[in-house]
């Protein structure tokens, strides 16, 4: 017992701790009340960028964990789990075993101390989990029989696939998604960039107004709708599996070109805006009057110009990748991370769809934070770096 | 030189000329007149590809009203009642499905909710999105807590939230109508919201709104008369996404089953039924392809009328 207050002490502890950081970080008290070295030290603006963002990134995190934690406790947990179940029992064996199977997924304490638990066990630092554990003879309390030390512990799967490790799941799916999502990611740059720059090229003409038709249609037509033509189309005129299967790569395909030709048109509309704007820029115009071939401004001065505020995307695009497509995943039965979490809502499987939430909120805020970096880097315009 | 600075500082009453004022020249204008309103339909009505998407959108209205009033079977009717897989005919103008219904009949009565919703969650996205986004703008002591809103939606599958909110509703007995609007409108505002944000925080500090505000302007008059009309092709675009979004999002519910149960049809629902497995859609495709047809149709008119009302309505285009 002494043990959990200590955990729940160091938990709340390391919380407050961040919020103030970032209260000190945001309002710039550290450079009114500190010496000199220290104000030379947070004076990089980089680092401090870098600072702000981390810490607002970890405030996300710890809000989003709170509030889907509680919203996935909306359901009495008697009703989830032990409703309908052990009916040759009678009615006080019945409750006994729906406290043992309560207690066995955390779920018999008080909500507050369920999450301040929960953000202990997802904190990555060296602990150890029990795998077994059994009633002792009583039928009081309960002793380990086996256990394991881990650094994060996003506990065990409760319907999906009872007793797995959460972990596990996303060993296992997460490739998939990855595989599928590069694939799209490839489709989509090697349509995308081309096709912008042609229709910035040019512009107003018949292959501009094709181009714009495909991005206003894949705009507009509900997800849904384009993914089965696409699904119509593949198997029935290109004879494309139907199903995926993950040992037959051609039947990855469909996949990666239904994400893929989705991106095309998201691609195509910026580059062709960029270059556009691009086009109009003072030293076009001088290029062009020194005398410079169409072709040279195009594709020396203009799309290199054009391609920075892309180029930045792509990094960020691989991360998300491993979080997968719903639609595509479900449509055509990819056991991927999305599909994952379709599987897990609807099971009311709460430790692995809490996981998913976690994991999916740290990739999307990596992908933000690297496409930040990203921009810094490859773009010379920004700089957050004071020269002296 | 000496000469002429001489004339001026003298006020020499000769250089001036009273003219007199005259009733009927106040009235005059020295420009011809201009209608910003008029200006904007004026351009919308010579985009040609703009008056065939009105004349499509005006069909597809007509059909969702009229339509199942022409030739009606209903999809609960008995199995035996009506064929299985007939083509298109005098009898089944589009054809029949697998679950031995009238295509006609499910895709205009499905049509009929599905833009009730998706005109209801519109409506509601824009007047909030337009109340938040002006506020959240103007006053950035506000900006941390809908950032943080904004942060939160943007890392939380929005699936999950979704899935969530239809589950308590359906537990606690909300009508299915009122549960799709909610959870489409609870963070539908959003996206329009954070768009104003973001350009009122480019345009507050020009000029003509620092004159307003040395003037004693109060907040809500700037808002209205100063930073609305000024982002009023951005706010247009935003709403014209917002139709075809809803449709959209409809269908999106139908598919995990959010959406209404089996006798109720929307457009989601049909597009559902018709590719579920074991629906024959791959060798019958039009079972698929008609109601396919229907909702592109809608959204792509939808989403191009919206597009050249922003573009007619952009402020830089006028004078």
């Amino acid at each position: 017992m002494t043990n959990l207050i200590i955990v729940y002490t160091l938990v709340v502890a390391l919380i407050v701790a961040f919020i103030l950081t970032t209260y000190l970080v945001s309002h710039n008290h550290i450079m009114k009340y500190t010496d000199n070295w220290v104000k030379r030290f947070f004076a990089h603006p980089m680092l401090m960028y870098s600072i702000r963002r981390i810490l607002s990134a970890f405030i996300s995190l710890l809000l989003t964990i709170i509030v889907t934690f509680f919203l996935l406790r909306i359901d009495d947990p008697r009703i989830v789990y032990c409703a309908g179940q052990w009916v040759k029992f009678s009615p006080q064996q019945r409750e006994f075993l729906c406290n043992l199977k309560l207690h066995k997924l955390g779920l018999d304490q008080n909500l507050f101390v369920q999450l301040l638990r929960y953000i202990y066990d997802i904190l990555p630092f060296p602990k150890s989990i029990c795998l077994r554990e059994v009633t002792n003879n009583a039928g009081t309390g309960f002793i380990c029989l086996d256990s394991q030390a881990t650094l994060i512990n996003f506990g065990v799967s409760t319907q999906v696939s009872k007793g797995k490790q959460v972990i596990d799941f996303f060993k296992e799916t997460m490739p998939w998604s990855l595989y599928i999502g590069l694939g799209g990611l490839v489709v989509e740059i090697f349509i995308g960039y081309p096709m912008g720059v042609m229709m910035a090229k040019y512009k107003n003409k018949w292959f501009d107004k094709l181009g714009n038709a495909y991005i206003i249609l894949v705009g507009s037509i509900p997800g849904l709708v384009y993914y089965y033509i696409l699904q119509a189309l593949f198997t029935e005129v290109l004879r494309l599996p139907i199903i995926w299967d993950r040992n037959n790569v051609i039947s990855w395909i469909p996949q990666m070109l239904t994400l893929g030709l989705g991106g095309v048109a998201g691609i195509a509309l910026w580059v062709r805006r960029y270059m556009v704007d691009e086009f109009g820029a003072d030293y076009v115009k001088f290029a062009r009057s020194k005398g410079v071939p169409e072709n040279t401004i195009l594709f020396k001065h203009v799309l290199r110009n054009a391609a920075v505020p892309l180029v930045r995307s792509i990094p960020a695009g691989i991360i998300y990748c491993l979080l997968g497509s719903y639609f595509v995943e479900s449509i055509y039965n990819v056991e991927g991370f999305g599909d994952l979490l379709i599987t897990s809502i609807n099971r009311n499987d709460y430790p692995l769809t809490q996981a998913i939430v976690v994991v999916s909120a740290i990739i999307s805020i990596i992908a933000s934070l690297v496409g930040d970096i990203t921009t810094a880097i490859a773009d010379p315009r920004v700089s957050l770096t004071s020269k002296n | 030189m000496v000469e002429l600075e001489k004339v001026i500082k003298t006020d020499d009453e000769s250089l001036f000329e009273i003219i007199g004022s005259s009733e009927e020249e106040i009235e005059k204008l020295q420009t011809a007149p201009y209608s910003y309103w008029r200006e904007v339909f004026k351009t919308l009505f010579h985009n040609k590809v703009a008056i065939v998407c009105f004349g499509l959108l005006f069909i597809i209205l007509f059909f969702t009203i009229f339509g199942p009033m022409m030739k009606y079977y209903s999809p609960t009717l008995p199995q035996d009642e009506l064929p299985e897989f007939a083509f298109i005919s005098s009898d089944h103008w589009f054809g029949t499905n697998g679950r031995h219904q009238d295509i006609w009949s499910i895709v205009w009565r499905g049509s009929q909710l599905s833009l009730q919703i998706a005109v209801t969650v519109s409506v509601i996205n824009a007047i909030l999105g337009l109340l938040i986004g002006s506020i959240w703008g103007f006053f950035p002591k506000l900006d941390p807590i809908l950032i943080e809103i904004r942060n939160f939606i943007n890392n939380v599958p929005g699936l999950l939230l979704n899935m969530m909110f239809m589950k308590l509703f359906n537990a606690h007995h909300v009508p299915t109508f009122l549960a799709l609007v909610i959870v489409m409108t609870i963070f539908g505002w959003l996206g329009l919201a954070s768009t104003l944000r973001n350009n009122i925080i480019i345009i507050r500090n020009r000029d003509f709104n620092i004159a307003s505000r040395t003037l004693g302007s109060k907040p809500s008059s700037i808002i209205t008369h100063n930073l609305l009309p000024f982002l009023v092709s951005i706010i247009v675009t935003v709403l014209a996404t917002s139709i075809p979004g809803a449709i959209d999002g409809e269908v999106s519910l139908a598919f995990f089953n959010l959406s209404f149960n089996y006798p109720t049809i929307t457009l989601g629902k049909v597009i559902t039924n018709s590719t579920a497995s074991g629906s024959g859609w791959i060798s019958h495709p039009y079972v698929m392809l008609i109601p396919s047809m229907v909702i592109i149709i809608m959204t792509v008119s939808f989403y191009y009328i919206g597009f050249s009302l922003a573009d007619a309505t952009d402020p830089r285009m006028h004078r």
